[in-house]
């Protein structure tokens, strides 16, 4: 071999090198060790459900509450119950009028009126009430005697919360406050509270609980 | 290009939802009516409908008894258990006020022309010229009718009116009612 010439085959070998080099990167081929380990079993991951129920009890809201005057009260019954798997806070009654609604039922008269509009109170008991005396052992006043059309305002009841599967009897006492009116000659008086009506939707309502957060 | 970065930021704020938590709650609604009595009497006279307005007797007597019927009736929506009838007499000329008496045939009804009270009884209800009469005793269901004779005796020539007047109040229907259903 002469010296200063260099051997052919070793600028085709690294060229070949280079380019087997440069293709694998080029692929991202490259070897690695994996593990992988999981359940053999699928978890069950399910959601709860929010439920609210309203039945009557006796007449409940079925029938027309008729010709009432002033001092009368009608006590009528209904059973709530939270039906859901889901525990439940923030129970609400929210009584709206539609129609063509008296309006001296609904609020009571602003001076110099002094008519008096229906009154709602309502009273859960912890059993079942004694429909025929409107008797129970220990009630409760959940709302206190409002005019009815306050109620046109979601109002909280003072036990608000019902856990998955309460139940809640309920009485809801309907009054018109006594008071006096004279009719002359046939004629009612202005404003009056006499011959009036007033269709009410009576709506219950329940939020969920407060998410939480469970570590296990 | 800071001027497209805008307009993209913009674009997708545009897209957010309006509600960005769910809200977790159930509802259940019921409807019911309510009405409310009314208390309305009415004074009618014979084949007429009720006017809603004070009753005019009209009276011009010259010898005997003059008559006048008419009726009371129930208009409301309740039975009544009384109520007041206030009379007031306006006369033509000169002298004292002529009685006027009222009475109803119980359980009959009034002959106008012989003025008996046929298959009934004559009750008494009140007498005077300027006053109020109560009739307590007279219950009166929906719809009802009490039907009353006014009589007048003849003193000289007397030309006059009694203006009858109904009032009835809440105290005149039933007492208050607790009803459990």
């Amino acid at each position: 071999m002469s010296i200063g010439k260099k051997n052919p085959w070793r600028v085709i070998a690294g060229a070949a090198i280079a380019i087997s080099i440069a293709t694998i990167a080029g692929q991202s081929i490259l070897a690695s060790l994996n593990a992988t380990a999981g359940n053999t079993v699928a978890q069950n991951v399910n959601s709860g459900t929010l439920k609210l129920e309203l039945a009557n009890a006796g007449n409940g809201f079925s029938t027309t509450i008729a010709n009432l005057a002033p001092g009368d009260i009608v006590n009528r019954y209904v059973t709530l119950t939270n039906s859901g798997s889901l525990d439940g806070i923030g129970l609400t009654l929210q009584a709206t009028a539609s129609g063509a609604s008296t309006a001296t039922l609904l609020n009571d008269g602003v001076a110099p009126s002094t008519t008096k509009a229906l009154r709602v109170t309502v009273t859960s008991c912890p059993t079942v009430w004694t429909i025929i005396s409107g008797g129970c052992a220990s009630p409760t006043v959940e709302i206190d005697n409002v005019t009815l059309g306050s109620l046109s305002t979601a109002k909280p009841l003072s036990n608000s919360a019902m856990i998955s599967g309460a139940v809640r009897y309920l009485q809801i006492k309907v009054a018109l406050p006594d008071q006096n009116e004279t009719t002359v000659n046939g004629v009612l008086p202005a404003n009056t509270v006499q011959g009036g009506s007033v269709d009410v939707n009576y709506t219950f309502d329940l939020a969920q609980r407060i998410a939480t957060t469970t570590n296990s | 290009m800071r001027k497209i970065l805008l307009i993209f930021i913009a674009l997708l704020l545009s897209l957010q939802p309006s509600h960005s938590l769910a809200d977790g709650g159930t509802s259940v609604n019921r409807s019911n009516s309510i009405t409310t009595a009314s208390w309305s009497i009415a004074i009618i006279g014979q084949g007429q409908a009720p006017s809603f307005n004070p009753y005019l007797l009209t009276w011009n007597i010259t010898a005997g008894t003059a008559y006048n019927y008419f009726s009371y009736r129930n208009l409301g929506s309740i039975t009544l258990s009384g109520f007041t009838t206030t009379i007031s007499q306006t006369r033509v000329g000169a002298g004292p006020k002529n009685d006027v008496i009222f009475e109803q045939c119980a359980g009959g009804s009034w002959n106008f022309t012989t003025n008996a009270c046929v298959n009934g009884t004559i009750l008494f209800v009140g007498q005077g010229s300027d006053q109020s009469i109560v009739l307590s005793n007279s219950t009166l269901a929906l719809g009802a009718e009490i039907q009353m004779r006014a009589r007048t005796p003849a003193r000289s020539a007397y030309i006059f009116t009694t203006l009858l007047s109904t009032q009835v109040s809440r105290g005149s229907v039933r007492p208050p009612l607790t009803i459990n259903s």
